[in-house]
């Protein structure tokens, strides 16, 4: 009963005074609040409308701002706001009044296309200087969007526990070099923080490996020294050994389950019928288009293939498709072998076209993927086939 | 289904040819228990039998046919199958035999049970990963599985490979490494009769599991079933060796051939008997032909461990059928390396390389050790292990194994931090952990045999 009571005592000696250091301010937009105190820079329109502000941008990026009525440092940025396209825009704070406005730091975000998508972003506090006088967002060009709120928000002490035990059980993505390395389990105390997680290479959160490691190291050593001066050297070693171990146990954990999320998504990909829809890790449908063209240039010594980049994708497909080999002897060469080109396409008339401007002669898509992913044929004498 | 069949058939017939030749190599007495034997066999079985395709077919007496990979497997079988036949070697009673409480498998607690459970879920897991996934890694679509296409499609071991867009890739780079891999792959085709994604990648379990048994079958008799258990697991648990066991690289086929060379060094100490000497030399000469590490790095390094054991111990004199073992794998080897140009570098020629310190490569490093999980707690528990336990560990064969960790190790560090090729590798990263992945089992050894106690009495807590 004593020690429940000392517990609750403890969380409200944490929570009270850790509750006054959250905060949050919001922005809300639509019917009944003016947009009056809201600036454009740049090619900006805006207009109020039922359920937020609508920002337009013309020929260049645009930039909305108004007074920073914040009395803390903010480290997480949330916007919600409805959009046809998927956008990247930026949440500012910039110094300065209308005439000399200088954008101090832009924090990124990325909303997908639909009504009332919400986003979050991470503000490093450290980038977040007291000279700062405005804040909001700044827009691509080109782009319209209906801005419906925006918060800034500063997390709690329990607040950032809970987000970095959570940030801690978030799983990367099986990527290319993790056949080399593994970034682990990385800590981020803030909503922003975990939003971003994984996004940049190297990873800016504090990776948990390290904090592990050195937890252990030290209570490991103070144990010993507890064991030697109160001379229970059994006690401390056994507890030392026994501490190493459950770290260990919760990092295979951690790291066992992270493994078998990959398999799982893979395993996901192996049983997916339509091959369009089929992206594995970071290639796309890449094995799909290799698959078809492997069968299809079955009976050609060569071809020629079009990715948006050479790594990895020639490499793979000369495996996939070999003894046919690709290349760009387009004056030779019959068959076409197209993967993620969007601006490849087929005309009317049967020409493969590049950006609209035919490059062959007629032909026919012998299969096909998705847009931009696929294997095409001219109507001319076909290559050797293989020696 | 077919293809499943192909791979085991395929595996076990390798491996029947490595049975015969431990059990050869050990003379009059039986050296290795009888899961052991099964454990190694399969190690080495492989490696043996696509030496003996590549001296056939360099020699121009085979093709890379079905019959063409056979008929070396066949004959040897038939020749030392008749040896051990008339001597009676392959009386599974003669076998030596753990005390009855190192066999009690039933003496595994229920949190071991749990975790042994977790273990296998895990390699379920990579099981499934390496036969649905395709072929998506560097290493695999340029290297390893590409020449076995390659030799599959010429019936022969070729030196040059398409690089598409008009490229050729000539005797350097990867054509420099030992077609061991992409000779077992072509095997394989050969007995399915068709190029299969799973068959060719799925092979590439079967070195984490020889490490696992080997870890296994060494820790049992030396502590006990549940050292042996907690072995596996931690070897499991690490997760660069889970990733290797589960891809198709061949830093895990390098891995479980110095983890058995080191083994038969360990017995060979601990016992004296010479077969153990001849077993270390077959193991020595089979390692150099898995990767060019195993002969630039591993075999130079545990034969100057071999050297200064058997010095001594006044055993310099059985080091000659050591010597003539490796020799009869290494030489032909590098007769063909010379003959046809090819470098001796990991992908880089050696006579290309340029020394210089390189600060960054080392911060790179020492980041992985202490910030990345590749290898969990393993580095922190090999330094902890190296100073809380040094007593321990200068007992005969338990210092042994721990300085041929560290020196590997160490190696590895200088590699990576004066060759300037290497440095660029070390500071993106692309290499060093999978160096440390052909020790980290080593490593758990040295770690286990430090803090436990024999006949698995528990850990020790007093020095």
């Amino acid at each position: 009963m004593r020690f429940i009571q000392y517990l609750i005592g403890t969380a409200l000696v944490l929570l009270l005074p850790s509750a006054a250091l959250a905060a949050e301010t919001t922005f809300t937009f639509g019917s009944g609040n003016t947009i009056a105190r809201w600036v454009g820079i740049g090619p900006i329109e805006i207009s109020s409308v039922a359920s937020g502000l609508r920002v337009t941008t013309t020929n260049g990026t645009g930039t909305l701002l108004t007074e920073a009525p914040m009395q803390f440092v903010p480290d997480s940025g949330v916007i919600s706001l409805s959009s046809k396209q998927p956008i990247t825009l930026g949440i500012v704070w910039s110094e300065g009044d209308e005439g000399e406005t200088v954008i101090l730091r832009r924090a990124s975000i990325d909303i997908p296309p639909g009504e009332r998508q919400q986003a979050t972003t991470a503000i490093r506090p450290e980038e977040w200087t007291s000279a700062a006088t405005r804040v909001g967002i700044s827009l691509p060009p080109d782009t319209t969007i209906i801005l419906h709120e925006l918060q800034f928000q500063r997390a709690h002490l329990l607040q950032k526990i809970w987000h970095g035990f959570a940030s801690f059980w978030s799983m990367d993505s099986y990527r290319p070099y993790h056949i080399n390395f593994l970034w682990g389990p990385l800590l981020a105390w803030t909503a922003g923080g975990r939003a971003r997680l994984w996004h940049t290479v190297p990873p800016p959160e504090l990776p948990a490996m390290l904090v592990c490691n050195i937890v252990v190291l030290v209570a490991v050593m103070m144990l010993l020294g507890w064991g030697r001066i109160s001379s229970k050297t059994r006690r401390a070693r056994r507890a030392a050994i026994l501490l190493f171990v459950v770290a260990w146990l919760v990092m295979d954990l951690r790291m066992g389950l992270e493994y078998l999320t990959w398999v799982s998504k893979d395993i996901q990909w192996a049983m997916t019928t339509e091959a369009g829809d089929a992206e594995f890790r970071d290639r796309g449908h890449f094995y799909n288009l290799a698959t078809l063209a492997a069968a299809l240039v079955a009976d050609r010594s060569s071809y020629i293939f079009m990715a948006p980049r050479e790594w990895p994708y020639l490499g793979n497909i000369r495996y996939y498709t070999y003894p046919a080999i690709p290349g760009r002897l387009v004056a030779t060469d019959d068959t076409w072998v197209i993967f993620d080109r969007p601006e490849m396409t087929v005309g009317a008339d049967g020409r493969l076209m590049e950006n609209d401007v035919p490059i062959t002669i007629p032909g026919t898509v012998l299969g096909s993927i998705a847009p931009g992913s696929f294997v095409f044929r001219t109507f001319a004498s076909p290559s050797p086939s293989p020696q | 289904m077919m293809t499943l069949v192909a791979l085991m058939v395929g595996i076990g017939l390798s491996a029947s040819l490595g049975w015969l030749l431990l059990r050869i190599t050990e003379g009059e007495t039986p050296l290795l228990g009888a899961w052991e034997r099964i454990c190694w066999s399969l190690g080495l079985g492989p490696t043996f039998h696509m030496f003996l395709v590549f001296v056939l077919e360099s020699l121009g007496v085979i093709r890379l046919t079905l019959w063409g990979m056979a008929a070396p497997l066949i004959m040897a079988v038939a020749i030392l199958g008749i040896v051990v036949w008339r001597r009676r070697w392959y009386d599974a009673s003669c076998l030596p035999r753990l005390p009855a409480r190192h066999r009690l498998l039933h003496s595994l607690s229920i949190p071991l049970i749990v975790l042994l459970l977790w273990t296998g879920f895990k390699l379920v897991a990579a099981g499934t990963d390496l036969w649905i996934a395709p072929t998506v890694w560097d290493d695999s679509f340029n290297n390893w599985n590409m020449r076995a296409k390659v030799f599959v499609e010429h019936q022969a071991i070729v030196l040059e490979i398409p690089g598409g867009n008009e490229r050729t890739i000539g005797a350097e780079g990867v054509n420099s490494y030992p077609p061991m891999l992409p000779l077992l792959k072509t095997w394989l085709v050969r007995l399915r009769g068709s190029w299969e994604e799973p068959l060719v990648n799925a092979i590439h379990l079967l070195w984490l599991l020889v490490v696992l048994g080997a870890i296994g079958c060494a820790l049992r008799r030396m502590r006990g079933p549940r050292t042996a258990a907690i072995g596996i697991i931690a070897v499991t648990s690490l997760p660069m060796m889970l990733l290797h066991g589960a891809n198709p690289y061949a830093d895990m086929l390098l891995a479980s051939h110095i983890l058995l060379a080191i083994l038969a060094l360990l017995r060979w100490q601990e016992s004296n008997a010479p077969g153990w000497g001849r077993i270390l030399g077959l193991i020595i000469g089979l390692l150099c032909f898995t990767k060019n590490e195993g002969l630039l790095l591993y075999a130079p390094l545990i034969g100057g461990v071999t050297i200064v054991q058997c010095a001594r111990h006044g055993r310099l004199r059985q080091i000659l059928p050591l010597v003539l073992l490796a020799s009869s794998v290494i030489v032909p080897w590098l007769i063909f390396k010379w003959m046809n140009g090819l470098t001796f570098g990991n992908a880089k020629a050696v006579s290309d390389i340029a020394f210089s310190f390189n600060q960054q490569a080392l911060d790179a490093i020492l980041f992985q050790w202490r910030a990345e999980p590749n290898f969990l707690l393993l580095p922190l528990a090999m330094v902890l292990t190296l100073v809380l336990r040094h007593r321990k560990l200068r007992q005969h064969s338990i210092g042994m194994l721990a300085l041929t960790v560290v020196a590997g190790i160490a190696m590895q560090l200088a590699m990576f931090t004066m060759v300037r090729e290497l440095a660029t590798e070390a500071i993106r990263q692309t290499g060093v952990a999978r160096g440390q992945v052909h020790v980290a089992a080593l490593a758990i050894l040295v770690v286990l045999l430090a803090w436990t106690k024999e006949d698995d009495e528990g850990v020790h807590i007093s020095d």
